[in-house]
């Protein structure tokens, strides 16, 4: 079931019904209903994968209640990991050591993001045995929530439990701001990254026909999809759990708006990052342990991250490419510092634009890495992408009229601009709630017809592969 | 609850509800815009959109069925001889349930005296191809206006049909933009194109759904198809059931119906013995059926220059052809006479370039 579809807003809808008509001590499981009803699309195979490991763990978190030991610890987290393991990662690495592996497994929807989940559940547990307990059902629907469960926010379940338990109802402002936001993130997705999408499809198609100029743009442009693809799905899902009484994490904070990778990553899938910091970095040893042990340990982390965004090369060398970043920008900090402040230039707009277009380019250089799995592919995109030649725009029109590109120019500024201020710590949601009435009608009106005539969405087209989605 | 609280739920459902009727009004509007109204010969279903926007109580003939009808009857040609406003609300491959649907729509706008009909549409069961192209395509359902009340009903009702090919309908083949969504996924029109038709202006009433083609093809002969052994029962299939269906409703709307079969080659068709069966069904109803496999010679219909391809005539074909409906017509109908009449300028002043048509045929006549 994809989540531009008008089966999903059906399904919604159903959903919410039954879920606010049950007195509160039964929405946990017309919630964990619901939940098995979305997964159960995927695949009944999904299902019992996520069924399967949803018992498991919980039955290894009694035992770290019980017995708080490393030994079970361990054990747990590695049989945990098992699925992932093999059903993600075991035809790559099968694959490297022959050229045909003669078999392909079913790798669950979302599966790297509820791993984590339950990992995070583990190891909370074995690091607070003595917290309130949880019940197979509160756990159940924390793992399987479906307006996360395949692409995050990867909330702690601890989090969504806290909620379980306290949801009480659903206000009239809160149910707007749900709606509001889902509709966003359908514009953001349907609208704009699916447009962008058919550029970048067809340039990374067949990369080598173009040299210079449109490969630089098809990686801007990418750079944008993937934004536009991804956030969009997190208001979809952030606006969803909010009708269902229930606050997700925000997953995004204007990323391209930040002036260096280590702000991109403060900012750029914020679940992830506090995990990977939570559980890898920090038990690694964090900053304690010196610079240069900070450094391997900045390293391991995003390498980690690499991997767990997909079973390539590709994403290994992206992850790396970005904890390298990270360890140039901590060991020459001091020395850029010195050289703005010598340059007057420390705390200027001029810089600060300046760094978040370098920042910008570089996550672009990173993106190409994280498109094209085909070695041959992104050697040679990265090669000549930045070749001053083919300094035109007119092979876009191969792909995309004009009157799309009038759509892109008033719907990608619209969201930047929004970013902007929510750069700047201006909760712009909460603003545009407080307008007169006849305002936010028309907005909605504007924000539902263009995602209705302009979104790409319809049969033949999948609109479950949001890009996020293949992990 | 307080007075306070009550005015502000009483804000909140004023809003919900204006939001709604905005929404629903909006709609509409974009639905206009946004199905392709097709100038574009590669798609004559497009032209037929435009049936619902004509002007109220101005249609005085309608036809209706398959391609064999829109490529055969020309509306500007009657107006232009004989003041007879006519429109054409055939669509490819359409199914008799379609054609119920359409007509049904039809007469909360239009109150014609005549409903002229080919019966190509029943015929098709026999033809394989003509049965999977109905697979792929809708035809016709798509054309009734998407805040129909009576969409819902016919698309349910289409949902409940024998045919086959109704397994692959989906709301986006039966909803005006939707389906036009559903159109750009089929690549129908590629990517580039879909915008593009988005903002192209409309060119309203073009030919009143008469599709007019330049190609020759040259036929030996006409041909019905072969015999097949089986002979279906008429009174068996679906088409039957719908035929019956229109009757009633033209009957009810005090309209005639006119059948005819347009001439055409197919051999592929399958017999059956259906014509035979139709025609006692005419016989029957007292519907007069024009065959014009009988009436190659008196319309001077040439099987070497009057035909696009197997099954369809070309503009050539089609003026013929309409000549002698109007002369049928003239003969057995009292239908109006609206030339000099301000109200159907829609008609008069319509400037499809046909001449540019005829020039093209003869271009390709030469060319051969």
């Amino acid at each position: 079931m994809q989540f531009i579809s008008f089966q999903f807003i059906f399904f919604i809808f159903a959903s919410l019904i039954l879920y606010w008509a049950v007195p509160s001590r039964g929405r946990k499981y017309i919630l964990l209903a619901a939940n098995g009803v979305f997964y159960s699309f995927f695949g009944i195979w999904n299902l019992l994968i996520l069924t399967g490991m949803i018992l498991i763990s919980y039955g290894f978190s009694l035992l770290l209640r019980r017995q708080p030991s490393r030994a079970i610890l361990i054990s747990s987290v590695s049989i945990s990991l098992l699925p992932l393991l093999i059903l993600k990662y075991a035809q790559f690495v099968a694959g490297l050591f022959v050229t045909t592996t003669g078999f392909s497994l079913i790798e669950p929807v979302g599966i790297s993001f509820f791993t984590f989940k339950i990992l995070s559940f583990l190891i909370d547990t074995y690091r607070e045995p003595a917290a309130e307990a949880v019940t197979l059902t509160e756990y159940a629907v924390s793992i399987s929530f479906f307006p996360t469960i395949t692409s995050g926010p990867i909330d702690k379940p601890r989090t969504v439990l806290t909620q379980i338990r306290t949801v009480s109802g659903l206000s009239y402002h809160t149910a707007c701001t749900g709606l509001l936001m889902m509709l966003w993130g359908s514009m953001m997705k349907a609208v704009v990254a699916d447009r962008l999408g058919i550029i970048v499809n067809a340039v990374y198609g067949e990369p080598s026909s173009y040299e210079g100029f449109p490969l630089l743009v098809t990686a801007i442009l990418y750079t944008l999809q993937i934004y536009f693809d991804f956030a969009g799905y997190t208001y979809i899902a952030r606006g969803t759990g909010l009708l269902f009484g229930f606050r997700v994490s925000q997953n995004f904070a204007s990323p391209y708006y930040s002036r260096n990778i280590r702000e991109f990553w403060q900012r750029w899938h914020i679940t992830l990052s506090s995990w990977l910091k939570d559980y890898i970095y920090i038990p690694l040893g964090g900053n304690r342990r010196g610079t240069a042990r900070k450094r391997i340990h900045l390293l391991i982390t995003f390498l980690i991250s690499g991997i767990w965004h997909g079973a390539g090369v590709n994403f290994i060398l992206w992850g790396l490419y970005h904890g390298i970043l990270q360890v140039i920008g901590d060991a020459t900090r001091t020395v850029r510092s010195s050289c703005k402040r010598k340059l007057h230039l420390e705390h200027t707009l001029p810089e600060h634009i300046l760094q978040v277009i370098i920042t910008f380019l570089f996550v672009t250089v990173g993106w190409v890495l994280f498109r094209n799995s085909d070695p041959a592919q992104y050697t040679y995109i990265l090669r000549t992408m930045f070749l001053p030649r083919n300094l035109s725009l007119g092979w876009v029109w191969e792909w995309i009229s004009k009157p799309e590109c009038i759509v892109l120019a008033i719907t990608i500024p619209l969201v930047a601009i929004t970013d902007l201020f929510r750069y700047h710590n201006r909760d712009v949601l909460s603003w545009f709630m407080k307008r007169n009435p006849l305002l936010k009608l028309l907005v909605v009106e504007a924000l539902l017809f263009l995602v209705l005539i302009f979104g790409i969405y319809g049969p033949g087209y999948d609109s479950a592969s949001f890009i996020y989605f293949q992990f | 609850m307080n007075a306070s609280k009550q005015t502000l739920l009483l804000k909140r459902i004023l809003i919900w509800l204006v939001g709604i009727l905005l929404f629903f009004f909006l709609l509409d509007r974009f639905s206009r815009i946004i199905r392709v109204w097709g100038t574009d010969p590669g798609d004559p279903d497009r032209r037929t959109t435009l049936f619902y926007d004509l002007p109220k109580d101005r249609v005085d003939c309608v036809f209706a069925g398959s391609s064999h009808s829109y490529c055969t009857f020309i509306p500007k040609q009657l107006f232009e001889d004989a003041g007879i406003a006519s429109a054409s609300l055939a669509t490819s491959s359409q199914s008799m349930q379609n054609t119920y649907w359409l007509l049904n729509e039809m007469y909360h706008k239009q109150s014609p005296q005549l409903v002229v009909m080919d019966i190509y549409s029943i015929l098709a069961v026999t033809n394989p191809t003509v049965m999977e192209f109905r697979l792929r395509y809708t035809s016709g359902i798509s054309i009734l206006p998407d805040l129909s009340p009576r969409k819902p009903a016919a698309y349910l009702d289409i949902l409940h049909s024998d045919a086959d090919w109704v397994s692959n309908m989906t709301p986006y083949d039966a909803y005006g933009f939707l389906e036009y969504r559903g159109e750009y996924r089929r690549d129908r029109y590629p990517v580039t194109e879909f915008v593009n038709l988005l903002f192209s202006p409309a060119r309203e009433y073009d030919t009143f759904g008469f599709y007019p083609t330049t190609t020759v093809y040259p036929l030996e002969e006409l041909s019905e198809g072969q015999v097949d052994q089986s002979n279906i029962d008429f009174t068996t299939l679906e088409e039957y059931q719908y035929l019956n269906q229109i009757y009633e409703l033209l009957q009810r709307h005090g309209t005639k119906l006119l059948l005819v079969r347009a001439p055409y080659s197919t051999p592929e068709d399958n017999y059956c013995h259906l014509y035979e069966q139709i025609l006692a069904w005419a016989e029957e109803h007292q519907v007069p059926l024009i065959d014009y496999f009988a009436l190659i010679e008196e319309t001077r219909i040439n099987l070497a220059t009057d035909f696009r391809d197997e099954g369809h005539l070309n503009y050539l074909g089609a003026r013929k052809a309409t000549a002698y409906l109007l002369e049928y017509l003239t003969e057995h109908y009292t239908l109006p006479d609206h030339r000099g009449d301000s109200r159907y300028a829609l008609w008069a002043e319509n400037d499809y370039d046909y001449t540019a048509v005829e020039e093209q045929i003869l271009r390709n006549l030469s060319s051969q």
